[in-house]
């Protein structure tokens, strides 16, 4: 029996109740916005939201997640990918597109919905990358892909931004196709120009009766272009493209005619995960997950302990940890999570040498055992200075950097704290592939702290002005100073990376043992095999 | 010296059978059941010792078929026919006919039947003992019409038409007015000739607000006849029977006395053997409480259990000890009453729907087994509810110290029932014990008709909230061993939906639970019809405090959904059997029926016609418009590329449109005849 981690944790500190009232007002506003985009509309006004829903409905139309939930089996979990995508930019947030796995007739799907309520359905660029992002986890996890089509196109005004990374996504559904992963479209409303690709280029197409519209050029374009007088039913209609066209493979009579034959369809598939599965009986941790909320440092500054995460993630808070008493700011073993093996690295301070060392040879093992790796990353970076420099941090923070890069097992990243620097490389970033990449509120992201970042900037700032021989007035330079500091600080939020799709998502820290789970569970469709093709690993 | 009973036949089904066994068996005598064709599987079947099948269904086949029961009785070896109630209890010639055939007739003499059977000639004979009698007039065949309109006016209205063979409430008719009195005798006359075989009717004073008391009397064959006090039925629908109680709640001391004076002497005027019920209409009240004569049940009653409850004497086992020849075991002054009883009835009819009947499978029949609590059931676990019979289910007894004890304890015991199969009336049942006029003890004919919301009682608002929740969060967690918790989502809006429809409402009811960090949103939207998506738009009842916890027993088993609605917790049991769902949390039970979850368009035809499948002509039209067609029908006859074609009807429908005539070039995918589908009945 592998060794159980045992708590420290104070649930009475102050410090606990600071962190977990931190984070659940943290948790309040995501919930703000949650609301917000589940009720549809996509602007900052309410009541113009509801006019907008009302009409929507008022056609016998439901709202993107009301689809997938019909589409969904009963029971079914649905994890939602992005959600909050397009915050702190000018598009809306949610980026008028729903994107998840969930399971339908019993096979995991990705399941990506156009919003027809956020500017008719019409993509932006964020709604294009949060697409791509859906099609990617459905390609390297080797998931069903079924797209939930109802959409105005290209938002033309932000044409140039679309163009490029729109084609790609009808590229990406015809490459799932040849990759044998099933594509099903099922069209509710307008599919139409590159739109039409949508459609065009899955595997199965169902169109609604008197809602689908499917063409290259509508009425006006025809009428301008060879001037033809048509309408849209022949120009696009769902029994058009059932009888005569034959892009449609089955004609529906209603939304939830629609759903049922996307539900059959994917029923006779015969779609099988090719992963091995879980390996044990799931058993919950000894420790509650509430008590994460009081763990996680919501101020970042403030380091916590990767085993108190741990002790209430893995499965019975069994751990079987690897190198203990070396390179202990990495911590690195094995557990279960709800019966799936993994494989974890926790950061526990500062990357040294010795952690690299460590974490580039467990990475290598557990890519001899096929298991996945979960990253759980609070991490400011790699030790700098010269004592370090001279020891070769660099070399070192390669070989991990390396391992990382060439794993062949899948990688889960959570990001529960911090992610600055290279350290975010090492520990399975964003641009590194992992599987799936998630965050709990607290979390922080950029290249170094905020206010480092600012006083490298000061430091670079005053060696200028003193090599172009001017007088240096820290004080005029104070505000310049601040305001990049709080630049920086807005900019290394979860919700600003999230906004951008750095991860896949916030997720709230007492989720975590269930997100993890959907993920592995979501992994494991694809085979779940080692590599032993790794760089140069520099010595 | 009648030889002692070894094996009785019971000449009977349902609960009266079961409740016979029992008897036997406790005093050591084996048991012979019959049964009918569709009674092959019921209860009372399997726990007698042997069973005879009496090819057949109808009552007339079977449990009627007196020659049939006797050789049975003769080939399974039994020595004794009980005939139950109903059936043929109180035919006189097949007790004679059991006689005849060395068997021992577990009930009176023949001669009694037979002198009890005409109700004139009973009157007679009540007369004759002193017995008073409601003001009445025979109306012998042949009467004159102004003679019947004459001999009516001298009994007065309003006045009560029976048929003289009838019983049950068959040929009865409540006349108010002498104008319609001509045509209600001769609808009663119709209705006792094809019950009964026997036109005859007469005409009694009708007494409205009236109590209907009758008194239990055994007699044996040494002369000595005894009461076991009375029971007062008032509480009847339709002339049945519903509610009845040992002792009446309303007769004053005198009038009791003189009731069961009366009774033993009018059995003791035909030298009455076994069980016997005398029945008096009581009217008025206090000092000015008078009686009358109604009839005399020459059988043991459905509602014998309160007078067992109250005296503790097993009537039973007092009719096989009166059959063996033995004295009574009692004394008059050696049975002692104690306590109150209730006996509910519990019929497969809805009273909230004009006592539609129930028919289909009781998946489960369960009670409590409380010490105070009798349940009499003809039905067990997977029952055949069919509509050959009496619709009575069971019969719940409860005995108390007082009548307001007696009357909780059967409220409870009826809310507690399992009761998953069709429609009963067990919640009126229940209303009407907990009615505060039944409980004060007005209790009279026309308690129902005054009463009528007991029929069909209003549920608790917040119970049905919780019974929706529950059967919605059980539909919607089928996992039994998910790693992840069912339904879970990361983001709300994403919701789950069950329809069903509630028995006994006419909407369909849709539960949309929208799950979300923990949090768990319900909105229950009615719709008029099952509307699938619809629901999704309306605003519904809004619950946002609701929690509910699932925890399964076995796979099969019931989901148990411990709801909470306004920090009120109720423990709901689910069961589910196919499409119906049952939902009990011991004060409150429904039922449902869950719609599909996604419409069934398997029989629409897409555009609602025929289509033709290639190109070609049209070598035959067999339909024209107006004609209604079957699914599969053919309509149009093709011919393509020298083969013909058969275009079929793709549903059931009515033709609106013929597009082709004969010799027509037609297009492939062409339509050609378009067709209205029929909307099936939905019930």
């Amino acid at each position: 029996m592998a060794p159980v981690l045992r708590t420290h944790v104070d649930l009475r500190s102050e410090e606990y109740a600071a962190n977990r009232a931190a984070l659940l007002a943290a948790l309040d506003d995501i919930d703000a916005l949650y609301a917000g985009i589940a009720s549809g509309g996509g602007t900052a006004d309410p009541e113009k939201n509801a006019r907008t829903v009302a009409r929507h409905r008022g056609r016998g139309k439901l709202l993107p997640r009301e689809r997938i939930g019909l589409l969904l089996d009963r029971g079914s979990p649905f994890l939602e990918l992005s959600p909050l995508a397009g915050w702190g930019t000018d598009d809306a947030v949610g980026a008028g597109l729903v994107t998840g796995i969930g399971r339908v007739s019993g096979v995991e799907c990705v399941i990506s919905g156009n919003d027809p309520t956020v500017k008719g359905g019409s993509q932006s660029p964020i709604t294009v990358t949060k697409a791509l992002r859906a099609m990617e986890i459905a390609r390297v996890n080797r998931l069903p892909l079924i797209s939930l089509t109802e959409s105005g196109g290209a938002d033309l005004t932000k044409q140039v931004d679309v163009f490029n990374p729109g084609g790609a996504s009808f590229r990406n559904l015809t490459r799932l196709s040849a990759a044998g992963i099933p594509t099903i479209t099922l069209v509710f409303g307008s599919s139409t120009a590159g739109g039409a690709y949508v459609p065009g280029m899955s595997d199965y197409v169902v169109l609604q009766k008197d809602a689908a519209r499917v063409y290259l050029g509508g009425p006006p374009l025809v009428k301008m272009a060879i001037d033809e007088d048509a309408d849209d039913e022949s120009l696009g209609g769902a029994e058009m493209h059932a009888r005569v066209s034959g892009l449609a493979d089955y004609l529906a009579l209603d939304e939830a005619d629609a759903l049922r034959i996307g539900r059959d369809i994917v029923g006779h598939l015969g779609w099988r995960k090719a992963g091995p599965g879980p390996a044990a009986i799931p058993r919950p941790p000894l420790y509650d997950s509430e008590e994460l909320l009081g763990i996680a440092s919501a101020d970042i500054r403030i380091p916590f302990e990767a085993r108190e995460v741990l002790a209430r993630v893995l499965d019975a808070s069994e751990f079987d940890e690897f190198k203990p008493l070396y390179g202990t700011t990495l911590v690195t073993g094995w557990g279960h999570v709800n019966g799936y093996p993994v494989g974890v690295l926790a950061n526990n301070g500062i990357l040294f040498s010795e952690e690299a060392h460590k974490g580039a040879q467990f990475i290598q093992l557990c890519n001899r055992m096929d298991v996945p790796i979960l990253f759980l990353q609070n991490i400011t970076g790699f030790m700098v200075g010269t004592r370090y420099e001279q020891g070769g941090i660099i070399k070192d923070g390669a070989k991990l950097i390396n391992a990382v890069s060439n794993c062949g097992v899948p990688m889960i990243t959570l990001m529960m704290g911090a992610s600055y620097g290279a350290g975010n490389y090492g520990m399975a970033g964003r641009a590194y592939d992992p599987r799936f990449i998630f965050s709990w509120p607290n979390h922080r992201i950029a290249v170094m702290g905020p206010k480092q970042l600012a006083g490298v900037l000061t430091i670079v700032a005053r060696q200028k002005a003193e090599a172009a021989g001017q007088e240096w007035d820290e004080e005029a330079f104070a505000p310049i100073r601040d305001a990049f500091e709080q630049q920086v600080e807005d900019e290394s939020t979860a919700l600003f990376a999230t906004g951008r799709l750095w991860d896949d998502g916030i997720i709230d820290p007492r989720d975590t043992r269930t997100v993890l789970t959907l993920a592995l569970s979501a992994v494991h469709s694809a085979p779940v095999a080692g590599t032993d093709a790794f760089g140069v690993f520099r010595m | 010296m009648t030889p002692r009973i070894r094996r009785i036949l019971i000449a009977n089904r349902g609960e009266i059978a079961s409740r016979v066994i029992h008897t036997a068996r406790r005093l050591g005598i084996e048991t012979v059941a019959v049964h009918s064709d569709v009674d092959a599987a019921a209860p009372h079947v399997a726990q007698a010792d042997r069973s005879v099948r009496l090819p057949g269904v109808s009552s007339a086949d079977t449990y009627l078929d007196g020659e049939q029961l006797i050789a049975a009785a003769l080939a399974a070896g039994a020595d004794a026919i009980h005939p139950g109630y109903g059936f043929l209890s109180e035919n006189p010639g097949f007790a004679r006919a059991v006689g005849e055939a060395g068997l021992t007739w577990i009930g009176p003499t023949p001669e009694s039947i037979e002198a009890m059977a005409l109700k004139v000639e009973a009157k007679r004979i009540a007369a004759e003992a002193g017995v008073p009698l409601v003001p009445g007039a025979e109306l012998p065949r042949g009467l004159s019409d102004d003679d019947a309109v004459l001999a009516c006016a001298t009994v007065g209205y309003p006045l009560l038409v029976k048929a003289s063979a009838g019983g049950g409430g068959k040929g009865m008719r409540v006349v108010t007015d002498p104008t319609s009195l001509l045509a209600d005798l001769q609808s009663a006359r119709r209705e006792a000739a094809s019950a009964f075989g026997d036109d005859t009717v007469f005409v009694e004073r009708y007494l409205a607000g009236a109590r209907h008391v009758e008194v239990q009397v055994f007699g044996d064959r040494y002369g000595t006849v005894v009461h076991l006090f009375e029971r007062e039925c008032s509480i009847q629908r339709r002339h049945q029977k519903v509610v009845e109680e040992a002792p009446s709640p309303g007769v004053t001391a005198g009038v009791r006395e003189r009731l069961h004076d009366a009774a033993v002497s009018l059995s003791r005027a035909i030298a009455y053997e076994g069980a016997g019920t005398v029945e008096f209409m009581v009217f008025g009240e206090g000092d000015d409480q008078e009686f009358y004569f109604l009839e005399m049940n020459t059988r043991l009653q459905v509602e014998h259990p309160v007078t067992e409850a109250i005296t503790g004497i097993d009537l039973v086992g007092w009719q096989i000890a009166v059959a063996q020849g033995e004295p009574l075991p009692l004394a008059q002054d050696q049975i002692i009453a104690s306590g109150h009883a209730i006996e509910a009835r519990l019929y497969a009819e809805d009273p909230a729907h004009d006592y539609r009947p129930g028919t289909g499978t009781m998946h489960r029949f369960g009670h409590a087994a409380e010490p105070s609590l009798r349940v009499d059931a003809g039905v067990t676990d997977g029952s055949v509810i069919t509509p050959h019979y009496d619709p009575m289910l069971a019969k719940v007894i409860a005995h108390g110290a007082s009548r307001t004890e007696a009357a909780a304890v059967l409220a409870d015991g009826l809310s507690r029932l399992t009761l998953h199969g069709p429609a009963t009336n067990r919640d009126s049942l229940a209303a009407i014990v907990r009615s505060p006029a039944f409980l004060a003890g007005a209790t009279t004919t026309s308690f129902l008709d005054e009463h009528p919301d007991l029929l069909a009682p209003v549920a608790c608002p917040e119970d049905e909230q919780r019974h929706a929740i529950a059967l919605a969060v059980a539909v919607c967690e089928p996992d039994a061993d998910a790693r992840v918790h069912p339904g879970w989502r990361n983001v709300p809006g994403v919701p789950e939906s069950v329809t069903a429809i509630r028995r006994g409402g006419s909407d369909a009811t849709t539960i949309l639970v929208d799950r979300g960090r923990g949090r768990l949103g319900i909105r229950i939207a009615r719709t008029p019809d099952i509307p699938f998506t619809a629901a999704f738009a309306l605003e519904g009842e809004r619950i946002e405090d609701a929690t509910a916890d699932v925890a399964r027993g076995s796979a099969d088993g019931p989901t148990i959904v411990t709801v909470s609605v306004g920090g009120v917790a109720a423990r709901c049991t689910v069961a589910r059997y196919g499409d119906e769902v049952f939902v009990d949390d011991g004060i409150h039970a429904s039922a449902w029926t869950l719609a599909p979850r996604f419409p069934d368009h398997s029989r629409d035809a897409v555009g609602h016609g025929a289509v033709t499948p290639v190109p070609g002509t049209i070598t035959g039209v067999q339909v024209a418009q107006g004609d209604v067609v079957e699914a599969g029908r053919v309509l149009v006859v093709l011919e393509a590329m020298k083969m013909e074609h058969s275009i079929r009807a793709d549903a059931d429908g009515v033709v609106t449109r013929v597009l082709v005539e004969v010799g027509q070039s037609v297009d492939a995918h062409a339509l050609v005849v378009e067709i209205e589908p029929v909307e099936e009945a939905t019930t």
